[in-house]
């Protein structure tokens, strides 16, 4: 026990150990993170009114990136399953930050959904009264916190086993991490089911909502690891295989075809029916009685993604340069995809014909960005820990010695 | 790196004094932003409407008359039959009106005051069989010719039913004909409607509406009803 | 956040870094110049800390829950005495906002009753008596101005309610080439509202009335997306009332006033209905377009005219089956020539 405080004990103080640009870093992120915190205390003060959010548009950017965060969480997955199942040794040792990601996903997650309540306070009514199995959204609690456990657990239990030299015992985290498999697509999979049952927003109320914010997902989530594992490559000694990230540029692009292939279907069903159901998605692609406050970020979306499918089919993309392109338009693609592209566009019009347009107000915004600055300064640290417990240089038995992020 | 250069570890010691000052300076800026607070929160104005009570009263458009209507002449009240007693006026049909001239019987084709007026006994009414009855049952009368709409009125289904939905409350009270409509004139006159909606972050223009000011003509300005949305290069029909 | 990671290494490369390794600290000692430095960065981010915190000084104390409102428990789980000591403590605490004394029951359902709304289209001339009666009978916000009840100018010919115009503004109305069509809460037999709630703020009850208990809900606003009729509204911000215009005849499920961050809706005016009356908009209605009543009762209102009319509801095909019912008429009723 006293050897697992000082392992924690350990962790933490590693985390405040690192060259210039580690602290630039960090010292940028927790800016953002108090200009966040800032924000939000002016919403606890005032309410949601500080929000552009209104009973017309009553989920905004906030529900956007909480929907967004959980395909990245869910991406874990396509590290997961083809080092379990399929037993592949490129990704093997990468697979790690794929679930610390899942991790630090979920805890924006899960940020995102309690910023957006009008009543934090109330929070404890949620273990109190839980309307299970009929609201969609205490499923989604219990997968979302299902999920981080399950994660924290198979992250934790491998790297603690790491530091104390011993080898993971596999009765304590295979069954998990197949357990996290089915529970990863379950996350998104609810998440999805949050919007696809309700009947009054039609534009929501389509089967393919589900499979498209898996296939979405599972672009957006590696895309961003294959990011994340190169500024690794490039400022530790941690050992990142080009073939591991070229099995997640296959990943990447397959899942990015279906979910192109998905929109494409989706887009035809609305419009070659043109049933009144359709005006939402009018109204999101091309305007509604002159209101076009989305379309130019759908189209932006739409190019965007294209164009990173387009470079990854190509063989250029088996270079960096290329690949890191494709990965940004992507990941910005199907962030604006999901966020103003699926959540805000199911409000207009209302359910009544009106049509008020959703604009974030700059509190709003940096509460967002103060969130997702908190979610990658965990990461940070996440990675900053696990990287020297891994390459052994950080054990029970030695005396860490203090290299900066560089070395 | 692993080559441990001098150089290098010169550079890192330099970073390593100047960092710890860059970090504070940036958290004494953010300090003072937070203190200044330069963006404020960003309520947005709102819009506070005002109706009085009065706008909003329940009580009957119209009142009833008395049994035997009064009218004050002279500071008295005085019954009908105060003047058509010794005076009687014409009971000839289509006469035109001596008195009374701000009755003005807009009415369809009920355009005679004998229709329902007693000829004879001004303090009554009378039905097409000639039977009299008193003002207090002129709804028989419209019965006469609105036979359907009278049917749903004794139903519950046409008119205002006040006071309680419990059918043997002492409460409920279903409003007779004229407590609502003019029998002179017993279409509704038109209402000032009360303010619309001005939700949160409506703007302006959509308080207003442009394209509806209604100049009597039928509503095709706006796009025909087959049509659902125009395309946004169609600038009209934006009445949201 | 930065207090302690200067301040760490520093002591680390105390104990640990004996000039080995790429820190940079050479002599192994803790220089008194860099603790200086970084302890002023610390210091700096300590107060960068606060001064972030710094807007919750505006934060009023009534605003937050009271010990007794914490601890409340669900409105179905409260005993009687409970019920009590919440209704005492809803009464001081409107004391406090309004300055008025007001009088606040928990008001039942009554047995064998469920409430049906009918509404005459033919007849509706769109004058929104009907919207501003309801926010003054149930304590509505009028900044920011919550509704409940929505009027729509509809143009002849249609009920695709995209067609509709809230925001009619004419001198006089009813408009000649349109029919007005009021929407509020159309308490659904099958509410999509209930189903989604994840805490069980909002449900049925027996006389089909959908409630809100305000002290349970945490404002996560998935009700008021799933709702088809666009019937809830959220409060944004505290809820503004002028205090003369308070109704002080209040009703826990009902119109006691709200706070901030909580869903609200029509609740068929429950504190008048429950007790035999007639809800606020009803009464209000110049031209006698709305009906209501107990459609258990064979001989009511709105039993003759689902019986004789020809009702339809909105937006069947959601499956949410309402109790609010719209008619007509034969025809409309008869154009009065020019119009305004």
């Amino acid at each position: 026990m006293s050897e697992y405080l000082r392992f924690l004990w350990r962790c933490g103080r590693i985390s405040f150990v690192g060259d210039w640009r580690y602290y630039l870093w960090m010292t940028f992120l927790t800016v953002i993170a108090l200009l966040g915190l800032n924000a939000y205390c002016k919403q606890f003060v005032e309410g949601l009114i500080v929000t552009g959010m209104t009973d017309q548009v009553s989920w905004g950017l906030y529900i956007a990136n909480f929907t967004f965060l959980v395909g990245m969480a869910a991406a874990a997955v396509m590290l997961v399953i083809p080092v379990y199942v399929y037993r592949n040794h490129d990704l093997h040792n990468l697979v790690i930050f794929g679930e610390l990601l899942a991790v630090a996903s979920i805890i924006m997650c899960l940020m995102f959904v309690t910023v957006d309540l009008g009543r934090p306070d109330r929070f404890m009514h949620l273990f109190l009264r839980f309307n299970f199995p009929m609201s969609m959204l205490s499923w989604d609690g219990i997968v979302l916190n299902g999920y981080l456990l399950l994660n924290l657990h198979i992250c934790g239990y491998l790297i603690y086993c790491a530091y104390r030299r011993r080898q993971p015992g596999k009765m304590f985290y295979i069954p998990v991490v197949f357990i996290a498999i089915f529970w990863a697509i379950s996350i998104h999979t609810v998440t999805a089911f949050l919007y696809v049952g309700l009947g009054g927003r039609p534009f929501w109320n389509a089967a393919i909502i589900a499979p498209r914010f898996l296939a979405s997902a599972f672009a957006a989530g590696p895309a961003f690891l294959i990011l994340t594992l190169q500024i690794i490559n490039k400022t530790t000694s941690y050992d990142v295989s080009k073939k591991g990230i070229m099995l997640l540029r296959s990943i990447v692009t397959v899942a990015l075809i279906i979910n192109q292939f998905l929109l494409l279907s989706e887009v035809f069903t609305e419009f070659y029916t043109g049933s009144a159901h359709a005006a939402s998605a009018y109204y999101l692609f091309f305007g509604l009685h002159g209101y076009t406050g989305l379309v130019g970020w759908i189209w932006t979306a739409i190019t965007l993604n294209t164009i990173a499918m387009i470079l990854l089919m190509l063989p250029a993309s088996r270079s960096m340069k290329f690949l890191n392109v494709a990965c940004v338009f992507m990941i910005v693609g199907i962030w604006i995809e999901k966020g103003m592209g699926l959540i805000v566009p199911a409000f207009i019009p209302t359910p009544l014909g009106e049509i008020l347009e959703y604009v974030p107000t700059i509190n709003e915004t940096l509460v967002c960005l103060g969130i997702w600055a908190f979610g990658l300064l965990l990461f940070t640290i996440m990675v900053r820990i696990t990287i020297p417990v891994l390459a052994g240089r950080l054990t029970y038995d030695t005396e860490y010695h203090f290299e900066s992020v560089v070395e | 790196m692993p080559s441990n250069s001098s150089e290098k570890k010169i550079q890192s010691n330099v970073a390593k004094q100047v960092t710890p000052l860059i970090v504070m300076v940036v958290f004494v800026l953010l300090t003072i932003w937070f203190i200044l607070d330069p963006v404020g929160t960003g309520v947005p104005s709102m819009v506070v409407v005002e109706v009085d009570a009065s706008q909003i009263d329940s009580s009957p458009i119209r009142q009833m008359l008395g049994d035997s209507p009064t009218a004050r002449i002279g500071g008295v009240d005085q019954s009908c039959t105060a003047c058509h007693g010794a005076l009687l006026g014409t009971t000839r049909r289509n006469a035109p009106l001596a008195q009374h001239q701000h009755v003005k019987l807009n009415h369809g084709i009920n355009d005679d005051c004998l229709n329902c007026h007693d000829a004879e006994e001004r303090d009554k009414l009378a039905l097409r069989t000639g039977q009299k009855i008193s003002f207090k049952m002129s709804h028989q009368l419209c019965a006469q010719c609105h036979g359907t709409t009278y049917r749903d009125w004794q139903d519950g289904m046409h008119g205002k039913t006040l006071g309680s939905w419990q059918l043997q409350s002492r409460q409920r009270r279903s409003l007779k004909c004229v407590e609502c409509h003019d029998p002179h004139a017993p279409a509704f006159d038109s209402f000032e409607p009360l303010p619309g909606p001005h939700t949160l972050r409506m703007p302006p223009e959509h308080q207003k509406n442009q394209d509806k000011i209604d100049d009597g003509k039928p509503a095709t300005a706006s796009p025909s009803p087959l049509r659902r949305w125009s395309w946004p290069t169609d600038k009209e029909g934006s009445g949201h | 956040m930065t207090m302690d990671p200067h301040n760490k290494e520093d002591q680390a490369s105390d104990q640990g870094c004996q000039g080995s390794c790429g820190c940079g600290s050479g002599d192994g000692k803790v220089s008194r110049r860099s603790f200086l430095r970084v302890g002023a960065a610390a210091l700096g981010g300590m107060a960068a800390l606060t001064a972030a915190l710094s807007p919750l000084r505006e934060l009023d104390p009534d605003d937050l829950p009271s010990v007794e409102e914490f601890i409340q428990k669900h409105y179905k789980e409260m005993s009687g005495e409970q019920m009590q000591a919440a209704l005492g403590r809803i009464e001081k605490d409107v004391q406090k906002r309004f300055g008025v004394t007001p009088e606040v029951a928990d008001i039942k359902p009554l047995d064998g009753v469920e409430f049906v709304y009918a509404l005459n289209l033919s007849r509706c001339i769109g004058c929104r008596k009907c919207v501003h009666a309801c926010v003054a009978e149930n304590n509505q916000s009028r900044s920011p101005e919550v509704q409940y009840i929505r009027v729509l100018e509809m143009p002849r010919g249609t009920t695709d309610l995209e067609q509709g115009d809230h925001h009619y503004d004419r001198p006089k109305v009813p408009s000649d080439h349109h029919y007005y069509m009021p929407v509020q809460c159309h308490q659904c037999a099958s509410p999509p509202c209930v189903k989604v709630c994840p805490i069980e703020a909002t449900w049925q009850e027996s006389d089909g009335i959908t409630v809100v208990d305000y002290d349970w809900c945490i404002g996560c606003r998935y009700c008021e997306a799933a709702c088809p009729y666009w019937a809830r509204r959220f409060n944004f911000a505290e809820p503004q009332i002028p205090k003369d215009k308070l109704n002080k005849k209040m009703s826990y499920l009902s119109n006691r006033p709200r706070h901030k961050g909580v869903i609200e809706k029509c609740h068929y005016c429950l504190q008048r209905t429950r007790q035999g009356q007639m809800p606020a908009c009803l009464e209000v209605c110049p031209v006698g377009a709305r009906k209501f009543g107990n459609v258990l009762d064979a001989d009511s209102d709105v039993t003759q005219i689902l019986k004789h009319k020809r009702v339809f509801v909105l937006k069947e095909d959601v499956g949410t089956l309402p109790r609010f019912f719209y008619y007509f008429d034969e025809r409309y009723p008869r154009s009065q020539g020019g119009e305004a």
